[in-house]
This record gives C-alpha cells, sequence and structure tokens, in this order.
C-alpha cells in the first residue's frame, strides 16, 4: 500500500530549528531535539486531551500560552518552551503548583517514588516550597478495585490516561470519572471491579503512584532493580518487557515500547505471570526414576542413561519420537528439529498437541516462507477477517491492534466463529457452528468470483464451487447479508486486508486452507495466529513431521539435500508421525523425548495423553516443572525459563526478537538448545555445541523464497448429526487458565473467569436454562459441570466450553479422532 | 447504596422498560447513548433516587458498563443519590438571592426541619437542598419545591409552605400560578416521556 | 424613571413585545407568529444566512459572536446537520432566557426553525436547564401545538421541508451552558468541555455540523427576517445592533428583565428602569454582565454605554447582560466567596488551574469570612487567579477568576477590614 509521503513542516522551537512531518504535535517535535515539555495528560499512544494543563508553551503571536500536546505544527511557527520563554515557565509552575495543592506528601511510603514524572517534573519546573494552607481533600485511601490494582485517590493527578486507556485502547470502560469538580476522582461501579486482561497498563501509564500493583506494592524501588529487555513468551504477541529484579528474585515485569510491536502495552498474564519462575517446585537438577522413585543425579550420569536408550532403541529397530509444546525459544525448537533428524533418525516430531492434518501443513509450509503479515498491517488495513482465534483471550496485543484499526483508521472487522468476542462490537460476527468456518470463508469467495473481484485461477474456483462446498455453506447458516457485507468489505479494502487465521482452526476441515486461497485471491495478507509463543519459531524449526527448517519438505529430495550438507548425516525421507499418531502408536516407539510440553495434561481427549505416556518405555521430558506428564518421565531433565537465559522468539509476525537472561537459574538446569546439544555429544553426534553456532547454522538455512500457490481443499465432511448429541462444541483456553505458567500469580488468578458454560438464548430458552443454572455438557470423551451463561451471540446449536479452567477442563471433552466434537447439554 | 432503611428498591416495573425503549427511540439509529439522561430521569422517578440497581438497567439497556452510567449520574447534581422526600425545597444562595435574604430562609428551614441541606425529614416528606442561581433573580429570594418557583418569599413564609407540605396539606400556588406536583411526577416529565414526538 | 426612558422601554419592543399575549399558538400567530418562517421557506438558504449576516446578529449567549457568520460555517455537504438551541441558562443574574421561554415559546421555535431551515437540517434540540420546571411544560406544550399546526413535522406548510425538535433536560450542571459540554451532555456524557479544533460548525453533534446558539439569539431572527437588517440596524451601535434584554436585579427597586436597544448606558438600566439602589442607599458595585466573565464595576462606571465594544474598552465583558447591584453595605468579600464557590461548584473538573485553582481560593475566602484571613493571602490568591486565568481548558476558568481579582483591586480595604476585624464587618 503506498503512502502518500508526509507533507513536512519547518518550524523553531527554543531557537532551534527543525523538519517534522505536518500534523505532528509540538510535544512530540519538541522530543526530537530532546526537549521535554513536562506532561501528565498526554501520551504518545492516547488521544490528545489537553486536560492537565502542564505542557503550557508560548507561541509567537499568541498572546496565551498553548498545549504543546494539543497543537499541532505550523509552517514557520515558532515555538518557546519553558527553557527560553518566562511565560512558559510561569504557566508550568502555576500548573504544578496547582497539581501539589492536594497532593498527599506520600513520597516515602509510594510505590512510585523514584519513578514518578510528578516527582521528576516538580523538582525540574515546580515551585520550591508551598504556600497552601488549606484543608487537603481527603479520601479513604487505597481502594482495590480488582486483585491486581489499588487505587489512590488522594495522589490522582486527574489526568484521565487511565480511563482513557479503558475507553479508547482495551474497550472496557470499567473505570471512570465519578462527580465533578474537585471531587472528581477514578472510581468503578461497587459491585464491577475493573476486571480486564489489559488492567495492568494503567498502572504503567499512571503518572503517579494513584494507580499501583498489588503484588509489587512495598517491594522494590526504582534504584534498586536491575532490569533486563526480555520478550514475553506467554502467547505469540511478541509483548517487549523489561523484567525487574531485586536480589536475583524478579519482583516486576514492565511493557517495554517498541512501537512496532506492542506498542507500550502488555496483557495482565505477561505483566503478572512471571512468579513460575522462582517458584520452589522448579525443576533444578536432573533426575532418574530408579525404583520408582526420582533420584537426583549428575548430568553426567542422566545424559548417559539418556544416550544408552537411545542407542538401544535404534538398535532393536525401535522407533523414537519427540513432542514439543510450541513454547520454545527459536534456538531450542531448532535444536530439537536437528537433535530429532540427526540423533534420533526420526521425523517423528510434532510441536501441536492435537492432529495435524495435511491441509494445515500445506498452510503452514506457506506462511513459514512468506513474508510475515506485520502489526503495522494490521493497523493501517482497510478489512481484518479473523477465524478461528478470539484475540482477546488468545494474543491479547494482537486483539488491541485490531481494536485500533478500527477506532481509529476504520477499518472494518469481521469475525467467524461459534461466538461473538469484544472485536464483534463495532464490528460484525458471523455466527457459525464450529467446523463450518470454511463454508462462510467459500461462501464470500463465491461471491467475489461472482463479481468477478480477485484472481481466480482454476484451481481455487474448483474449491469454491467443490462438492459439499454449499451444503457446508448451508451448514454454517451465514447470511447472504453477511456475506455480502464481508465481501463488499474485501472488494473495496483489495490488497489492504487482512485474513487472520488462528492456528486451532485447523480443526475445521478446509478453514484453513479456505482463508489462504481467498487472500490468494483478492491480494489480501494471510496472517496466521498461533497461541503459544513458540508456535510460529517451531514451524520454521520444522519441529514437525512433514517439514524442515526453513519451510522446507521432507518430500523434496533437494531439501533433504540442502539439510543434510549443513548437518551431515542423512535425513529420513519418509514424512514422520505426527502428534496423535504418536501417541496413538507408543507400543512402537522405544524412546519419546517430551520437550516443554504435558501430553497428559493438554492433548484433547481426556486420557489419550496419560494412557499413551505410561505405555511408553522409555520417556526422556526436559521441563521447568513435574507435570502431569514430566512426573512420568524416566529421566527428568531441568530446563531454564526465558528469563533466566539469554535466547531469541519469533513472534506471530515472524519477527524474531531477542530476549536476555534477568536472574540466574537456581539450579544446574540448562536451556533446551543446550541439553539437546550435550546429549548429541554425548552421543558422538556433531552438535553445535553454542548458541552463537547454533544461530549461525540457523541464519545459513534461511530461506526467503515466497510460496504463493494456492492450498488443495481437502474433502468437506458434511457436519456429522447425532440426536443424542445435538450440540457442537467450541472449546478453546481463555488468557487466565490453570496453566503451568500462572503457578504462584495468585492476585492475577483471582481475576481469572469464573468457569461457566456459554449457551446461546435460544437453545438456552428451549432447555429451560438460565444464566447462572448449573448445567453438564457430555460428549463420548467425558463430561463436566458448571453453571450455564446465557448469551445472545452463539452460533445455532453451539456450546462454548472454556478448555483449561480450573474446575474445568473443557479439553477433555474434545474426541481426538474428529475434527468436530458433539456434545449434548442438560440443565441439573 | 438503599433507602434509609437500608433495605434495597422495589424493582423496576415492567413499565420502565417500555418507557425506556420509548425514549431511546427519540433519537438517531446508533445515537441512543443520548437517552442516558432522560433514563436516569426515568429511573429516579421510580425510586426517588437514582438507584444502583437501574443504573445496572440502564447500563444493560444502552450497552454501557456500570461505570459508564454511574459517572455520568455523578457528574449531575439532579439526580439524587438518596431516596428523596416526596419535596424537594431547593434553597437559592446566589447573589442576588443572598442579598435579599436567601440564608434566612435556610436557616429557618433547617431549624423548622432539624435536618441541614442535603438530609430529608423523619417522616420522608421534606428534603433540603442548597442550589445555584435558578434564573429568577427578578424575584429574589427564590425557593422551589419540586422545581416550582416561590418567588420574593421571605422566611416566614416560606416555613409555612414546608409546614403546610409537612402535614399533607397542598401547598400554595407558585410564582407561574402552578402548584408544585411530587417528586415522582416531575422526574417522569424531565424524562421527556411526555413530550410531544 | 423619565419620560425619555419609559418611551425608550415602550418602543423598544422586539422580542418582549408577544409578552401577555402569547401563552397560546393562537395568541401567538396573532401577534405575527410563523409568518418569518414562511418568508424564509420562500428564499434560498444562502438568501437567509445572507440576512442575518447583513443585520450584524450577534450571540446573545455571552460570547457576541456574529450569528450569520456562525450559520456560514456548516458545511452544505455533509449531512445531517443539527442545530441546538443553548438554553441552559445558568448563570448567577441572568433570568432572559427563562422568561423568554415561558412567555413566548413559538418566538424562540420560529428562530430555530429559520435558522434550521438555513443550514439545511431536518433536527433541532433544545437543551433547557433541567430547573426550569415551568418553561419546559410551556415550551412542551408550544412545540405540541406547532406539530398540529404544521409548524412543525413534515412538509412544513407545502415547502418539502421537514423538521423536527426534541427537547433535552440538563441535569443541574452549569458547565452544560458552554457549547460542546452541552454537545457532550446531549450525547449522553459527563458535560467536560471538548477540545477544539475541530469546531462544533465541522463537528459538533455526533460530530456532525452542528450550530449552537442562544435562546435570545434565535429570538431575534423572526424578526430580522421580517422588518429586514436595516431596520436591525437602526437599534444599537455600528459593532453592535438591535435591541438586547438586560436583567437588573439584586439591591435595586425594580428588578426585572428589560429590553432595550444596545445604545443604553448602566445608568438608564439601574437608576431608570430599576429605580435605583434600594432603600435609599448607595449604589457600591454592579456587574456589568453577570457572573461570568466580568469584573464588577463600581460606581465610576455607570455611564458606560451597554455594548460590547464599550464594556470592554472599560476594562470588563458584556456576557449575558445581566447587571447585579451591590448597595453600600454588602459585603464584596462575601459576594466574591459567593460567585468563586459557584464557580468552584460548577467546575468540571477536567483541566487543573480550574479545578484545583477554585478550591483555593474558595478555601482562602472562607477563612476571610470565619475571621482568619491573613495579609499574604491577598498576594497569594491573585497569583493563584494568575495561574487560572488564560491557562484553564474553557472559559470558566477564566472568569472563575473575575470575582477575587476585581474585588481585592476595588475593594482592598474590606478584605482587610475582615483580617483586622476577625471577621465579616458587613454581614451581608
Amino acid at each position: 500500500m503506498a503512502a502518500e509521503p508526509a507533507k513536512n513542516v519547518k518550524l523553531t522551537i527554543d531557537g532551534q530549528e527543525l523538519t517534522v512531518a505536518a500534523g505532528t504535535l509540538i510535544i512530540r517535535a519538541a522530543e526530537h531535539i530532546d526537549k521535554y515539555v513536562p506532561r501528565f495528560c498526554d501520551h504518545p499512544y492516547l488521544a490528545p486531551l489537553g486536560a492537565c494543563r502542564q505542557c503550557l508553551v508560548e507561541v509567537e503571536g499568541q498572546r496565551k500560552p498553548l498545549t504543546a500536546c494539543t497543537t499541532p505544527v505550523a509552517e514557520g511557527m515558532v515555538v518557546k518552551t519553558q527553557f527560553t520563554s518566562e511565560m512558559a515557565s510561569d504557566a508550568q509552575e502555576g500548573v504544578l503548583e496547582l497539581l501539589l495543592i492536594n497532593h498527599p506528601l506520600d513520597c516515602p511510603m509510594c510505590d512510585k517514588g523514584g519513578e514518578c514524572p510528578l516527582q521528576d517534573q516538580a523538582l525540574a519546573y515546580g515551585p520550591g516550597g508551598s504556600r497552601f494552607v488549606e484543608p487537603k481533600r481527603r479520601f479513604v485511601k487505597p481502594v482495590s478495585i480488582s486483585p491486581l490494582v489499588y487505587l489512590d485517590r488522594e495522589r490522582c493527578v486527574l489526568c484521565a490516561r487511565c480511563t482513557r486507556f479503558a475507553n479508547e485502547i482495551s474497550g472496557d470502560p470499567f473505570i471512570e470519572l465519578f462527580e465533578r469538580g474537585a471531587l472528581e476522582q477514578v472510581a468503578i461501579f461497587e459491585d464491577e471491579p475493573y476486571e480486564s486482561v489489559f488492567s495492568g497498563n494503567v498502572i504503567q501509564i499512571c503518572p503517579v503512584g494513584a494507580l499501583t500493583s498489588e503484588t509489587f506494592r512495598f517491594k522494590a524501588r526504582p534504584f534498586d532493580m536491575a532490569s533486563q529487555r526480555s520478550v514475553c513468551n506467554h502467547c505469540a504477541s511478541g509483548c517487549n518487557t523489561i523484567v525487574q529484579s531485586r536480589r536475583d528474585q524478579i519482583v516486576r515485569v514492565l511493557a517495554a515500547d517498541n512501537a512496532e510491536v506492542n506498542e507500550v502495552w502488555t496483557c495482565d498474564k505477561g505483566r503478572f505471570g512471571h512468579a513460575y519462575v522462582q517458584r520452589p517446585e522448579r525443576l533444578t537438577e536432573p533426575m532418574i526414576r530408579k525404583e520408582g522413585d526420582f533420584v537426583a543425579v549428575s548430568w553426567a550420569e542422566a545424559l548417559r542413561v539418556v544416550v544408552e536408550e537411545i542407542h538401544a532403541a535404534r538398535r532393536s529397530g525401535k522407533r523414537t519420537a519427540v513432542l514439543s509444546g510450541g513454547r520454545l525459544a527459536d534456538e531450542d525448537a531448532y535444536a530439537l528439529s536437528r537433535f530429532a533428524r540427526t540423533v534420533l533418525g526420526t521425523n517423528d516430531i510434532d510441536y501441536r498437541m492435537r492432529a495435524g492434518t495435511p491441509e494445515e501443513d500445506e498452510v503452514l509450509a506457506r506462511v513459514t516462507r512468506g513474508p510475515g503479515t506485520t502489526y503495522a498491517d494490521l493497523e493501517h488495513s482497510k478489512a481484518i477477517v479473523v477465524v478461528g482465534s478470539d484475540p482477546q483471550q488468545e494474543s491479547p496485543i494482537v486483539f488491541l491492534r485490531i481494536r485500533k484499526a478500527a477506532t481509529r483508521h476504520g477499518a472494518q472487522v469481521f469475525e467467524i466463529g461459534g461466538r461473538a468476542t469484544p472485536l464483534g462490537r463495532g464490528g460484525h460476527s458471523l455466527l457459525c457452528p464450529p467446523g463450518t468456518e470454511a463454508g462462510v470463508l467459500l461462501g464470500a469467495a463465491g461471491e467475489l468470483a461472482r463479481r468477478g473481484v480477485g484472481e481466480w485461477a482454476p484451481e481455487l474456483r474448483d474449491a469454491v464451487a467443490g462438492p459439499n462446498a454449499s451444503a457446508i455453506f448451508e451448514q454454517s447458516h451465514a447470511t447472504a447479508e453477511q456475506i455480502g457485507a464481508l465481501a463488499d468489505a474485501l472488494a473495496s479494502a483489495g490488497a489492504d486486508a487482512v485474513i487472520l487465521a488462528g492456528d486451532r482452526l485447523a480443526q475445521a476441515p478446509g478453514a484453513l486452507a479456505a482463508a489462504w486461497n481467498l487472500a490468494l485471491a483478492t491480494g489480501a495478507r494471510f496472517a496466521w495466529l498461533p497461541r503459544r509463543s513458540g508456535a510460529r519459531g517451531a514451524i520454521w524449526a520444522g519441529v514437525h513431521p512433514v517439514l524442515l527448517p526453513g519451510g522446507r519438505r521432507i518430500s523434496s529430495e533437494a531439501d533433504r539435500r540442502a539439510l543434510e550438507q549443513v548437518w551431515g548425516v542423512p535425513v529420513l525421507a519418509e514424512p514422520g508421525r505426527n502428534a496423535r499418531e504418536i501417541l496413538d502408536s507408543v507400543g512402537e516407539t522405544g524412546v519419546l523425548f517430551i520437550a516443554g510440553v504435558d501430553p497428559a495434561g493438554d492433548f484433547g481427549d481426556a486420557t489419550l495423553g496419560a494412557r499413551a505416556l505410561d505405555a511408553t518405555p522409555f520417556l526422556v521430558a526436559q521441563d521447568l516443572f513435574l507435570t502431569e506428564s514430566s512426573r512420568k518421565a524416566n529421566v527428568l531433565l531441568p530446563a531454564l525459563a526465558s528469563a533466566e537465559r539469554d535466547g531469541v522468539i519469533t513472534d506471530w509476525e515472524g519477527r524474531a526478537q531477542a530476549f536476555g537472561m534477568a536472574v540466574p537459574p537456581a539450579g544446574v538446569g540448562r536451556p533446551d538448545w543446550e541439553i539437546l546439544s550435550l546429549i548429541a555429544n554425548e552421543a558422538g553426534v556433531a552438535f553445535p555445541r553454542t548458541r552463537d553456532e547454533l544461530r549461525r547454522e540457523m541464519d545459513s538455512l534461511l530461506l526467503a523464497v515466497e510460496d504463493p500457490t494456492p492450498v488443495q481443499m481437502p474433502p468437506l465432511p458434511m457436519r456429522r448429526l447425532d440426536e443424542h448429541h445435538p450440540f457442537t462444541l467450541l472449546t478453546y483456553p481463555l488468557l487466565l487458565d490453570a496453566g503451568t505458567m500462572l503457578l504462584g500469580a495468585n492476585e492475577l488468578l483471582e481475576t481469572a473467569q469464573q468457569p461457566f458454560i456459554e449457551i446461546g438464548r435460544a437453545d438456552a430458552e428451549r432447555l429451560g436454562i438460565a444464566t447462572g443454572d448449573l448445567v453438564r455438557v457430555a460428549s463420548a470423551c467425558g463430561r463436566v459441570e458448571a453453571p450455564a451463561r446465557v448469551s445472545n451471540q452463539m452460533a445455532d446449536r453451539c456450546v462454548f466450553v472454556p478448555a483449561t479452567q480450573l474446575g474445568l477442563r473443557g479439553l477433555g471433552l474434545l474426541d481426538a479422532g474428529e475434527p468436530v466434537t458433539l456434545v449434548r447439554v442438560e440443565k441439573l | 447504596m438503599s433507602d434509609r432503611n437500608g433495605s434495597k428498591p422495589a424493582p423496576l416495573t415492567a413499565d420502565f422498560h417500555a418507557s425506556a425503549r420509548k425514549i431511546m427511540g427519540r433519537y438517531p439509529p446508533g445515537r441512543e447513548r443520548s437517552a442516558l439522561l432522560p433514563l436516569l430521569y426515568l429511573a429516579q422517578s421510580e425510586h426517588g433516587y437514582v438507584s444502583p440497581e437501574a443504573m445496572g438497567e440502564i447500563a444493560g439497556l444502552l450497552g454501557l458498563t456500570k461505570a459508564e452510567v454511574a459517572a455520568v449520574q455523578t457528574f449531575y447534581t439532579m439526580y439524587k443519590r438518596h431516596p428523596q422526600g416526596k419535596w424537594l425545597v431547593s434553597i437559592c444562595t446566589q447573589p442576588s438571592c443572598t442579598l435579599a435574604g436567601a440564608n434566612e430562609i435556610k436557616e429557618r428551614l433547617e431549624r423548622d426541619c432539624g435536618i441541614s441541606c442535603g438530609g430529608t425529614t423523619e417522616d420522608g416528606l421534606v428534603s433540603l437542598e442548597e442550589v445555584e442561581c435558578l434564573c429568577a433573580c427578578d424575584g429574589a429570594p427564590v425557593v422551589s419545591v419540586n422545581y416550582e418557583n416561590y418567588e420574593k418569599i421571605d422566611a416566614e413564609q416560606m416555613a409555612s409552605i414546608v409546614q403546610t407540605l409537612r402535614s399533607g396539606g397542598v401547598a400554595p400556588r407558585g410564582a407561574r400560578g402552578e402548584v408544585p406536583e411530587d417528586f415522582a411526577s416531575v422526574n417522569r416529565r424531565m424524562s421527556g416521556l411526555e413530550a410531544p414526538r | 424613571m423619565t419620560d425619555v426612558l419609559l418611551k425608550t422601554l415602550l418602543e423598544t419592543k422586539v422580542i418582549t413585545a408577544r409578552y401577555g399575549s402569547a401563552d397560546t399558538i393562537d395568541g401567538a400567530l396573532a401577534g405575527g407568529a410563523y409568518l418569518a418562517f414562511r418568508k424564509a421557506l420562500g428564499m434560498t438558504q444562502d438568501e437567509v444566512i445572507e440576512i442575518v449576516k447583513a443585520a450584524g446578529l450577534r450571540g446573545r449567549g455571552g460570547a457576541g459572536f456574529p450569528t450569520g457568520t456562525k450559520w456560514g460555517f456548516i458545511p452544505k455537504d455533509v449531512r445531517p446537520s443539527y442545530l441546538v438551541c443553548n438554553a441552559d441558562e445558568g448563570e448567577p443574574g441572568t433570568f432572559k432566557d427563562r422568561e423568554l421561554m415561558e412567555r413566548d415559546p413559538h418566538q424562540l421555535i420560529e428562530g430555530m426553525a429559520i435558522g434550521a431551515y438555513a443550514i439545511g437540517s431536518n433536527e433541532m434540540y433544545i437543551y433547557v436547564r433541567g430547573e426550569f420546571a415551568y418553561a419546559a411544560r410551556v415550551l412542551e406544550r408550544a412545540v405540541g401545538e406547532a406539530y398540529e399546526r404544521g409548524y412543525l413535522g413534515r412538509n412544513i406548510l407545502g415547502s418539502g421541508f421537514d423538521l423536527d425538535v426534541i427537547i433535552q433536560r440538563g441535569a443541574g450542571a452549569y458547565i452544560c451552558g458552554e457549547e460542546t459540554a452541552l454537545l457532550e451532555s446531549l450525547e449522553g456524557r459527563r458535560g467536560q468541555p471538548r477540545l477544539r479544533p475541530p469546531f462544533p460548525a465541522t463537528h459538533g453533534l455526533y460530530a456532525k455540523p452542528t450550530v449552537v446558539n442562544n435562546v435570545e439569539t434565535f429570538a431575534c431572527v423572526p424578526h430580522i427576517i421580517t422588518n429586514g437588517p436595516d431596520w436591525f440596524k437602526s437599534f444599537g451601535t455600528e459593532k453592535s445592533p438591535g435591541t438586547k434584554i438586560f436583567c437588573v436585579s439584586g439591591d435595586v427597586v425594580r428588578p426585572g428583565n428589560y429590553e432595550v436597544p444596545f445604545s443604553t448606558t448602566a445608568r438608564d438600566l439601574i437608576e431608570g428602569f430599576g429605580g435605583g439602589v434600594k432603600d435609599g442607599k448607595k449604589l457600591k458595585a454592579f456587574t456589568p454582565g453577570g457572573a461570568s466573565s466580568t469584573p464588577f464595576f463600581g460606581p465610576d462606571k455607570l455611564d458606560v454605554n451597554m455594548d460590547w465594544e464599550s464594556v470592554m474598552a472599560a476594562g470588563s465583558l458584556l456576557g449575558t447582560g445581566a447587571m447585579i447591584v451591590f448597595a453600600e453595605d454588602a459585603c464584596m468579600v462575601r459576594a466574591a466567596l459567593r460567585y468563586t464557590a459557584f464557580y468552584a461548584h460548577e467546575s468540571c473538573g477536567k483541566c487543573t488551574p480550574c479545578r484545583e485553582g477554585t478550591y483555593w481560593i474558595e478555601s482562602t475566602l472562607r477563612r476571610f469570612e470565619a475571621g482568619a484571613g491573613r495579609e499574604e493571602d491577598l498576594k497569594i490568591m491573585l497569583d493563584v487567579a494568575g495561574n487560572i486565568g488564560g491557562r484553564s481548558f474553557c472559559a470558566l476558568g477564566d472568569f472563575a477568576t473575575a470575582p477575587v481579582t476585581s474585588t481585592v483591586q476595588l475593594w482592598r480595604d474590606e478584605y482587610t477590614a475582615h483580617i483586622k476585624n476577625k471577621g465579616c464587618p458587613f454581614g451581608r
């Protein structure tokens, strides 16, 4: 998309000439030349307000000072800040004096002290003392507005950054300004706490100590902390963070400013979910199971035992396999993929915790080769279609960017799925039963093809018109109106559109292919949004039964040769078993490696994972904790959390970002890649010894050749009907769930949603269910019970059960053999 | 927040929802938030104040959070947070009225009713408040009863009117020749429900 | 009152002419109501705007901005557009709009209708002060009559022009008299003023082009259409043409609304029409234009002509034309406290200077009245006022400083007396 060249404006600030883009605010322009005009309500990512009046500057020709944060530059403008203008410095001092009259003298006990813009600016530009002798305004303080956030109204300077954030950016205004005049205050409604997955951001942007963190309270002064730039790995958003520690204990995580990625936001999970790193339950030394119990051993012994088993398995013709969870850093993923092929001699490796399909493999191969779709692309799109993802829960910062595109730039947003999410507010929710998403996409494709919009190669046309396509479309219940609106938006947006597919869309037959092909035909960008932080790195690395590093394919001889040249070892020509197949056929497996994954806990289908691991002859687990799976291991190898080591991790855009060690590990754990390198070394197989070597090898395998070919549509199965199980199950994990990485984040977990089962209004009425009634949902594989939540925005005969909440495991209902799980619902 | 006895207000009547939708329908499509101020009056007409329950209902009707509704409710002084008496007596104490003796009226009424401005009498009949300019300064001092003005009135006369109200009598006609309506009816009118169109 | 003055009063009944006979639509019609509207419907929109421009009509809500120019800012190609009447009269000492609505509602409706036609708007809003129960009832009744008789609704008088009106009530916030705060309130939000630019003319109600005008301003419009711009300019001065209702109240014999041409002096209004200070007392102070924006004047300014330019030259602002009169025994410190408390209570809270500054000044003045004032407080209050004026988000902040700055300037001795006396030496 070609942008109009920005017009440039020349102006003078404090006698210095500079040129900036037209539309730039004076306050930003001044920052270009390192002139900092004091401010409170101004924030580069919030719309200008002009309320605090702190940034008053003198502009030649104006008789009153103007607020620098609301005034755009003009050609030839002459601006004088507090550095060269008495009008400005007087005005600023006056505002600071006024702000301080009701501000409590809390500095000694205020968490903000030492990193407080009010302190800093009062010292630099404020009056030297106070002449206010009247009674100060008093409030009860602090008030807990959520388990994570404390509010101190006495300290508040009413800059409204927090309420504007909640309203403009995250779209959940549970905090607002109440009252007026001197009584004006930030407040919540008494029975509606500030429940937002973004609530921690207001703590960070508050320029005083009015909003503080309940978990960080009184823990450390800013000058007492060591800071390490890092990248969050709770999801694939790629938020840049700053991990702060005191005496080698992590005390706080802040969002770091990266305009291209997370701006200056992060979600509560990334901000508050760090306690797991230094929990006492962390595995700190290698362990071997001897006579039924785990015994701590040295690395030497552990490596020896592992290698012995590998050699034994290979000698006896047993297979070996590797499972990973998609949370590994890039180096770890690559090492794992290399390890599988060169040390284990297998292609039985998978990062997914569900069944894969050839369709998914084809899309992933193309995703990993293409230039990524970026946050900027999202922000500047005119149309965004989200299918198979609930970004607010699964990739929160992507959600924020989509919201920004819609609210600031007028983008049209469409979501396709079983339930409406907050994206639907102000956007379009095309509700369709899970499994029929392909129908909606094909419907839109068909409409566009009919209008002659886009490039429809024969295979694409066939896919759109293929057998069952119209039947699936009907089953999706999408209306002509909805399809029309979607087609309209895509037609007018052209290349300025993004089709965003969540990785769980792979479970809906034909949907990923349809999404990819639609993007191809219309020129829209395709974006693949995985839930787990290491997924993008994993597919690049080839932690996959069909793919090799760099998007290469096992089926291609040339590709295998390329790897063999680098690795010096032949690569098996047969594609490997996928995760489902590996678990189904453990009888054939001699040694199973699991790295950062918990199949017993996380594989869909309640018992498949556990049964498989129990039946595995030899299980080696690399992990941070004892999990349902790792406790079944024969050898436990302690890995390190990202805060305990250096590394690189790739976000959903395909952007690789480095993170650094913030705290030393508690024991003798190693990064995953290093563990694998040590095993390889013990096994006598050549393997990179250092991270640098590993990176050099990875870089040499980069393949920047796009593959813009269509993906063949798989056969589309008709939606199964089952009179005993008339509902389709939609299940995916919510942001704050029972995940291991939330261990110890108690206040954060208090803000997690209580277990609930969501059902549409018409269905609820038919079954006599009201919100709050206890209901049971049962599939062929399991059953769960929880209070019902009746929704106006659910697809027909669809029920949503959160996958991994504490006390409610929708995952256990999944029928791993079928793309779509059918359930029955009954009121208890 | 609850009434003086600490009990919750009665649930909003079915009429409330029907009336609310009628009010919302006056505004252009997509602009129903403009109905927020009128709906707060409607709620006030049901309970004598704007209850948290009513704010929750209004939030649901308008697709707002309860905080957004409360933020508006607390900005404007005419939305009351505690049940008002049947008769809200508002005394203007701005310059013209003060020069004409408003303070004497205020002190007399507070004494007679045994409450300060901001409170309500024990019998639940009369609430007193001090207000800003009622813009009838040529009739200073001005005291209104449920927003019906009594002008050029003195402390004795006003005390007598309040006494009449407290004994269940009918107040005399005000400066515009009308008798004050009860608090519920006045608020219902302010919601615009009975306006033409 | 002299004969000359009485004659002026009787002859200058333009917008108050139908008081007493316009309680029903028939009475108003008999007095010429809706003839101007009919005439305007036969003109083009631009013609109507040109007439109002030529007449030099200035907004009567306080700012005095040329009305025709304001109407001319509305882009014709952006739809819909809105016309809003600011009937949120709330300034202490002002009571002209209320009377206009109570005694000649159809004049307002007609003036608005002409304006709506001129800017191409089919939707009018009247934002009425919440406390104006009687005026709102009268207005509602009149609107109903206008619909019935076909002056509102579909295809008015066969012209093809549709027009609807919604009466929206305020809820007790003076700041909603500020036009952008009014728009916020109309949209169902807290009444806090908006950032400008963009201006309401292009981004007003619902971010659409909007005209906001005062009740009295609209009331002038039908007469200008009927009689022409030259007739309107025959009253008043060159830069302040037409008539104005001045609200005289306080320590005067005959408080009331007086419609006079802009060529009238303060003395005429206070001593002539108002009958002078009551009880034979001497005049100590008066506000030339109401609480908003205007410092007090002393008796030396009685001969200032009450038009925008002259009042500004004399050091104040005409504002809404609300003249509150203070007799010799009125305490100016108490007056300053009354006004400042008003502003502090009505401050919306958005900006630091107004919110914190009025809190500070009010607290200090209370201390004075309670007898604990200090000499240094005078400088402090003036400094604080200096930190508010010109620095606040909207004009309310500027206006809030005026009472204390002008009373300290003109009646410093009263403050000193409070300090020496350890309390108020006046008592009223």
